[in-house]
């Protein structure tokens, strides 16, 4: 068995191929896009070599004679597409016997708030550019399935854990203030620490069942925004009062009109409000309005539904700060979604156990960050004036 | 200048620095034609000139051109350093190398032994140290201006870093080592300069054979002072220099035009920026990397010492030495209990 880790300098890849060293498995292929990235594995001592996955030739060379190939790359739009294609047909080219992918929950887009997401639920309408990419992603590895290839498609909802990017991101907007809880933090926050991802990847070169359909992998508790708060607070080097904004507040402040000043603006900027995702949890709460919300939603069609929204909803545009707020309207914005993600098909498919619980997996994070960013050490208050 | 005037110069590897850093440095210098590139690539070499619209002699053999050149630019892998500047100064020539000298003090030393006996010149490429703000701390930390320092402490972390063409920044042995080297050289040959060379010193890194990504080294001196660095290729940090000294704290974030910035002990609510009355040493409109070629091309006319001397930079791989000769193993055990090896 000879294992081919493309994206091996990123975060996934990194800690895949950690994991499978501290399994002792020897017989690894990591390839990373440009030598800068290779760090964190170059300190093994292993034979790193850079693939651009856009040359087809390069490619085809570095999957011959593997027998699994793993896919976690991420870049611009012609790696995710160009690269993929020259991935998928080089595996089948190959008789690669086992394709990994990895996927993520944002093919789904905005579901209704406080559902518990499974992986047959229909994508949404309204998808992020990323989402959309993912998605196009899936269905071409889909359809490489069908000719042939032996893939397994896992989808992770935000990534915990050491090296945590999305961790850190959250940490700094607690430091800095930006970060706010909706309603008080107790929104669900769906996560999967990176080692409990690199177990799925693991099992997932060797399950039975290998049919592209997507499995989502999480660490299986599900903790509030607040239970997350809590944990990085200490980290921040301040006490826990993060403040928080309501729902419709952090509506308002993620939703960005589409013409300010203008009636049909206005009527837009009302009408994200009403058909925002969490209105349906707000309606079906009020004793009055829960008839009629259930009418409407249980009644008319899917198709029906969508254009409502469509009409009514809020524009999405590309995640960004808004000026005017000093709060993170992308940390709002992913508090809003307030979905959890089912890991049964990843328990059932691959016999997936989380080895790390949400308390386990910000431990293992409060070390990393201990030791690597030398916080508490004796220079940490002095650098910090920096 | 740029006419038959000009100092010949001959750069020795076409990488990433050289393309850059000295070569838009060599161009913009009035001083300085570029005549000869040597790569073992030379298809490199060819592109760098074409990019840079020039026509210097491009050439696989540093043998070929070294009858052509005034001083040579030495930019390849750090275990090549050696043998070339060797080469060079065998045949006469001056050189340039860029940081570190060279991988080990034996190497170092046979470099420093071979420019004395050739009465040429060998500079070593800390161009940090044409930095007015490293020049000013230097000043004053010689005239006593913070009274005695107490402790100091340094970071510098990005996630990755240069891709190198050759990609030998993987390799420990092209590179001397791991991040200690790449990123943390810089600085240890400032602190040198700054406050001597440590009595007591030691090392944590995280290397499992490979060069290491992040190091934690930690020094102490006869008169009290402590100091520690940290220099990271997997961790973004916000680089920079913090010192306590009696009179003050400094704080100094890492970069060409970042203040000097004091605190003042007894009035720890002002912050005060301190710079010299009679303006930089060194241009500020002109960049570091230009003024190390041209220190360096006034110490072979001039026949004097340039900035950064050979013996210091043997001084930086000493350092390094001593640091990696008493390492001890970071921790990395934040999965341990989860990972159990397959049986």
């Amino acid at each position: 068995m000879r294992t081919a880790v493309f994206g091996a300098a990123g975060f996934i890849g990194a800690s895949f191929v950690e994991h499978l060293l501290a399994k002792g498995v020897q017989d690894i292929r990591p390839y990373i896009h440009s030598t800068g990235g290779g760090w964190r594995l170059s300190r093994y001592g292993l034979d790193l070599r850079a693939v651009d996955i856009t040359d087809r030739k390069q490619v085809r060379e570095a999957i011959d004679g593997c027998t699994h190939v793993v896919n976690a790359t991420y870049g611009p739009k012609d790696v995710m597409h160009g690269g993929l294609e020259n991935l998928l047909a080089a595996s089948l080219a190959s008789g690669v016997g086992r394709y990994v992918h990895i996927s993520s929950v944002s093919v789904y887009g905005d579901c209704e708030p406080g559902t518990t997401l499974r992986e047959d639920a229909a994508p949404t309408e309204e998808l992020t550019d990323y989402g959309r990419m993912k998605l196009e992603q899936d269905q071409r590895v889909e359809a490489s399935c069908r000719k042939g290839l032996p893939s397994v498609v896992l989808a992770p909802p935000n990534i915990s854990g050491a090296y945590s990017p999305f961790l850190l991101r959250v940490l700094s907007a607690v430091r800095k203030g930006s970060l706010a809880l909706v309603d008080g933090g107790q929104l669900p926050c769906s996560l999967v620490d990176v080692e409990n991802l690199a177990c799925a990847m693991e099992r997932a070169l060797f399950c039975d069942q290998a049919d592209a359909r997507r499995i989502f992998v999480t660490d299986g508790d599900t903790p509030t925004w607040r239970d997350l708060a809590e944990r990085l607070a200490p980290l921040a080097g301040r006490p826990l009062s993060i403040p928080t904004v309501t729902r419709g507040q952090a509506q308002a402040i993620t939703t960005v009109p589409v013409k300010r000043g203008s009636l049909s603006g206005t009527l837009r900027s009302v009408g994200s409000i009403i058909a925002g995702p969490s209105t349906g949890a707000i309606l079906r709460e009020d004793p009055f309005l829960s008839g009629g919300y259930r009418f409407l939603n249980e009644r008319l069609p899917e198709r029906a539904k969508r254009r409502l929204k469509a009409l009514l909803g809020p524009r999405r545009e590309p995640a960004r700060q808004v000026r005017a707020e000093r709060f993170d309207a992308d940390l709002l914005r992913v508090q809003l979604r307030a979905v959890r993600h089912s890991s049964e098909a990843a328990k059932s498919v691959l016999a997936y156990q989380p080895a790390l619980s949400f308390g386990e997996s910000m431990e293992a994070f409060f070390l990393w960050y201990t030791v690597t960013h030398g916080f508490e050490s004796d220079s940490w208050s002095a650098l910090g004036q920096l | 200048m740029n006419g038959d005037d000009a100092f010949r110069l001959g750069l020795i590897g076409s990488g990433l620095i050289t393309a850059e850093a000295h070569l838009p440095a060599a161009i913009a210098s009035p001083l300085i034609r570029v005549s000869a590139i040597v790569d073992t690539v030379p298809s490199h070499a060819e592109r760098l000139a074409e990019s840079a619209g020039i026509r210097p002699r491009i050439s696989t053999r540093l043998g070929e051109v070294l009858h052509e050149i005034d001083g040579a630019l030495i930019a390849t892998p750090n275990h090549t350093h050696a043998p070339l500047a060797l080469e060079c100064l065998a045949a006469g020539v001056p050189v340039l190398v860029e940081k570190p000298l060279a991988t080990s003090v034996r190497e170092g030393e046979a470099i420093a032994r071979a420019a004395r006996e050739s009465q040429r010149v060998a500079a070593v490429g800390y161009c940090t140290r044409f930095l007015e703000n490293v020049l000013f701390m230097s000043t004053l930390l010689e005239s006593k201006f913070f009274g005695s320092v107490r402790r100091f402490a340094y970071q510098f972390g990005a996630v990755g870093g240069w891709s190198s063409l050759s990609g030998f920044h993987l390799d420990r042995r092209a590179v001397g080592g791991g991040a200690l080297v790449t990123v943390g050289t810089h600085f240890l040959d400032r602190m040198i300069r700054w406050f001597g060379y440590p009595d007591e010193c030691g090392l944590e890194d995280d290397s499992l054979g490979g060069p290491e990504a992040n190091a934690l080294a930690t020094f102490r001196y006869a008169s009290g002072l402590e100091g520690r660095a940290r220099f990271s290729r997997t961790i973004a940090l916000q680089p920079g220099f913090v010192m306590e000294a009696e009179r003050g704290t400094v704080l100094l974030r890492e970069g060409p035009s970042e203040p000097l910035r004091f605190r003042p002990a007894d009035h720890p609510i002002v912050e005060c920026r301190l710079i010299r009355p009679g303006g930089p040493v060194y241009a500020e409109d002109r960049g570091m990397f230009e003024h190390q070629l041209e220190d360096f091309v006034g110490a072979c006319r001039e026949h004097r010492e340039p900035r950064v001397s050979v013996e210091q930079g043997v001084e930086v791989i000493r350092l390094v030495e001593d640091l990696y000769s008493r390492r001890t193993s970071m921790r990395t055990d934040w999965y341990d209990a989860a990972r159990r090896p397959v049986p």
